[in-house]
């Protein structure tokens, strides 16, 4: 290991790096790509998360929006999923990752042209697929539900926007590489890999049998584990340094949690077929990866915890801060859960059951969530140049992020340690045993979640709109030889 | 190595390729190539869905049932029954072993074995000597037994919330699943599992019913309602009743009686739903035989020639393994002498 700066680097003062470009040009230079990612996100967060309130609501009382096909529970809940997974994170995802490769490379990002083109070619196929889905084309396999033709749009997108990211990555002006940089190459190496295997081996031309179920496992594991997560791992690389103001506690332990991870997560996946119709070696090797995933798991939150040391009361000034740590939180909670669920002796009796629902959340809305909207909190002003409207909305954000996100898992957690217990007693009615009074909980999460979301959305429409006015002005300066303010002074008498 | 990027790009390749290799490729090695297969009986399994079921995958597929209904039965575990079919050349001996095994505790059994022994005379045949016997001790059974002459088989029982819940007799494997596409095993039970729905529900206007409004027929259930499946029509004196109308509601006082008229979708859905049986005995699911109409007596001395030792060192063989349901293959006098000799044993306390 050389002597890397184990600091992210902020800009061009640093001696160490002077081939960087300063960090407002960078982002600069990331203005429109960025912006157009995080909006087109933000809109699919909050009709996922509508969606999402649509299918709770529905499990409360049956008949609510029944009569529609298109509202029917089995294709709500996939199309709410799709959107939050394909529309938000993915797009989030990808947003921080052009961000993060050019700001720690030192360069400027050239190909605006091609990654907006791209963003709105996903953002069609997110669209596509989610109609699709309401409207009964839904393939069936968990996380791949759009048809071929939507998926096909996606696949596409992400070959233009990620062949960018990688250019942009080989033209950094900084050579030596820095964590985040690592977590950022494998999540775009992983994600067309899986998406296209995935697609190809269930939809263009189908293996036999369970073994569809099999790369179905495979494939919502490693899009949590190896497409989100890793630029979720990115970002708590890059801010808990950054906003401590203290170095990273080790190199050479993030590059062994970095190797541990990327090598067991791809056989971490197979847990929930324990017991299912497969061969029996396959979920074994999941269980043992997931324990083995326990290695990167503390190595990470060591590593985060002891360059946190020196900083203790960050988190106390900084709400970005507490995004991230949220997030790392969430990842190591959701980390040991998984292996401990992995056991032989409990995954029979919790399978199929609603804390594989609360497992999810925790990874999806907390873990990934927390941080893409921390990474979105700090870099999208910079990008913009125009700051937040509201530090208050922020702090809301944040509050009910972590209010929903543990009020989700409490009361998913809970409802589906019931199930296992009511399952496992085959006395008990199934009616009975699927019911459970903390679903309420979760539904209380759930809409204070989303309370959380709108506060986001808010300050982001007000950001876009102090980015968008300024342009106005100058169009219109341009275009008429003057303001509208001042056609609008001229008009009243 | 951290800082090279064609190393990383390296690292991270092999790592995706570990991956697909191991949990793609080598599965497909393994069971990719399943083939139809003849049962005992001959026939194939798992049989081609008809038509109309076909059609009805596509609904049940499209409408998302598998968000909320997984289609597989899981077992958590399995106990051995052995059973007597035939006491031999010297029923003294069988009766003197079988009273011995019931005052001893069996070391091997994972429940209550002796209870289930010691209440059941061997006045008919096949009788229940054992229950809850570890494969250890059912083979140990099996050895005694037919020392002496008797004819023992073990029978295996899959155990689990799944079977006691009705909803299969034995576990699902990869077999069950060859015609389907997509296979929609489900993750999440919010509904019951479907795996074997058309074994136990046959009554289609029974389905239709549920599908419509499913309170109806299970208290306090989740289900969504599917009334956009169906047509509602209030059925007037004198009205001719196309033949697929299903009745809902009674008259009363208020209104006329009621029916649905179920769509071409929910007819599919319905033939679908009635064409799920994954109980065919197959080589790695055994379970015990469904009862079978009584055979000819001639036929009771062939089918239990099977020795413990056979059985256990074939494990694999379904038809080995789960022993004889031979109820009324024995002539109803068989015990007669038994008692004249009478060496019938009272149930010990």
């Amino acid at each position: 290991m050389s002597e890397t700066p184990a600091t992210p680097p902020e800009g061009a003062n640093d001696p160490a790096c002077d081939l960087r470009l300063p960090a407002a040009e960078i982002d600069a230079s990331l203005r429109w790509p960025v912006l157009f990612l995080f909006a087109s996100a933000t809109a699919w967060l909050l009709l996922g998360s509508v969606l999402w309130l649509v299918t709770f609501v529905k499990f409360a009382s049956p008949g609510f929006l029944a009569d529609c096909p298109w509202l029917t529970l089995g294709r709500v809940r996939p199309a709410a999923v799709n959107a939050f997974l394909y529309g938000c994170a993915s797009q989030a995802a990808i947003g921080v990752t052009l961000w993060m490769l050019c700001r720690l490379g030192g360069n400027r990002f050239v190909f605006q042209v091609p990654v907006i083109i791209a963003t709105k070619i996903w953002n069609l196929g997110v669209t596509i697929g989610v109609i699709a889905i309401l409207a009964g084309d839904s393939t069936g396999f968990e996380w791949l539900e759009m048809p071929r033709y939507a998926a096909a749009f996606l696949f596409v997108a992400y070959l233009v926007i990620g062949l960018c990211a990688l250019v942009t990555f080989q033209m950094r002006r900084h050579c030596e590489l820095y964590p985040s940089q690592w977590f950022l190459l494998a999540g775009l190496f992983w994600f067309p890999w899986i998406y296209s295997a995935a697609n190809y081996l269930l939809l263009l031309d189908p293996v036999r049998g369970t073994l569809q179920a099999a790369i179905n496992a495979w494939f919502t594991g490693n899009f949590a584990g190896l497409w989100l997560g890793p630029v979720a791992l990115a970002g708590i690389y890059y801010f808990v340094p950054r906003l401590t103001g203290q170095p990273l506690y080790s190199l050479g332990l993030a590059a062994f949690a970095f190797w541990t991870l990327l090598f067991f997560t791809g056989f971490a996946g197979l847990t929930g077929l324990i017991g299912g119709p497969v061969p029996r070696w396959m979920p074994a090797l999941s269980t043992v990866a997931n324990v083995c995933l326990l290695l990167p798991l503390c190595c990470n939150a060591w590593n985060w915890y002891a360059t946190n040391r020196g900083n203790r009361g960050a988190w106390k000034q900084s709400v970005l801060l507490r995004f991230i740590l949220l997030g790392a939180a969430c990842y190591f909670v959701a980390g040991a859960a998984n292996a401990i669920l992995a056991c032989p002796d409990l995954a029979p009796k919790t399978n199929l059951t609603l804390l594989k629902v609360a497992l999810q959340t925790l990874t999806l809305h907390g873990f990934v969530g927390a941080v893409l909207f921390g990474c979105a909190y700090y870099l999208l002003p910079r990008v913009a140049q125009v700051n937040w409207a509201s530090e208050k909305l922020i702090n809301v954000h944040f509050l009910c992020t972590a209010i929903g996100v543990a009020a989700m898992l409490l009361g998913f957690g809970f409802a589906g340690v019931s199930q296992a217990a009511k399952f496992a007693q085959a006395g008990v009615p199934f009616v009975e045993a699927v019911k459970s009074p903390f679903l309420a909980l979760a539904t209380v999460g759930l809409v204070v979640l989303i309370v959380g979301q709108c506060a986001f959305a808010v300050n982001l429409v007000k950001l876009l709109r102090g980015v968008c006015e300024p342009m106005c002005r100058r169009f219109c300066s341009t275009v008429c030889g003057r303001t509208p303010g001042a056609a609008i002074a001229e008009a009243k008498p | 190595m951290m800082n090279n990027g064609a190393a990383l790009f390296l690292g991270i390749l092999l790592s995706v390729a570990a991956s697909f290799w191991t949990l793609l490729f080598a599965p497909q090695l393994q069971i990719g190539r399943q083939q139809v297969r003849a049962l005992e009986d001959g026939e194939l399994y798992p049989a081609p869905r008809p038509g109309l079921a076909q059609r009805g995958a596509e609904v049940y597929r499209s409408l998302g049932c598998a968000e909320c209904h997984t289609r597989q039965v899981r077992q958590t575990g399995a106990i051995f029954e052995m059973r007597i079919t035939d006491l031999g050349t010297n029923p003294p001996a069988v009766v003197a072993l079988y009273s011995d095994d019931a005052n001893q505790p069996n070391p091997h059994g994972t429940g209550t074995g002796d209870e289930g022994m010691a209440r059941i005379p061997l006045r008919t045949l096949p009788a229940v000597v054992g229950t809850h016997l570890s494969p250890a001790a059912a083979q140990k059974m099996t050895v005694q037994f037919s020392g002496v002459g008797a004819k023992a088989a073990p029978v295996l029982i899959p155990l689990g919330p799944d079977m006691e819940r009705g909803w299969g007799a034995r576990l699902s494997v990869a077999q069950d699943y060859l015609h389907d596409y997509p296979v929609l095993l489900g993750n999440l039970r919010l509904g019951p599992d479907l795996a074997n729905f058309g074994a136990r529900q046959t009554n289609i206007a029974d389905i239709h019913t549920q599908l419509y409004d499913s309170p109806r027929l299970t208290m306090g259930s989740l289900m969504p309602p599917y009334r956009f499946l169906y047509e509602l029509r209030p059925i007037t004196n004198g009205a001719a009743l196309p033949p697929e109308a299903i009745p809902l509601t009674a008259a009363d006082a208020n209104r006329p009686a009621q029916v649905i008229i179920p769509s071409e979708d929910a007819v599919a859905l319905a033939a679908y739903l009635t064409s799920l049986k994954a109980d065919a005995l197959l080589f790695e699911a055994p379970r015990p035989k469904p009862a079978s109409p009584a055979p000819p007596p001639t036929n009771a001395p062939t089918a239990t020639n099977v020795t413990g030792a056979v059985i256990f060192q074939e494990p694999g063989r379904a038809d080995l393994l789960v022993g004889q349901d031979a109820r009324q293959r024995v002539p109803a006098g068989f015990m007669a002498p038994l008692r004249e000799l009478g060496i019938e044993k009272a149930p010990p306390k």
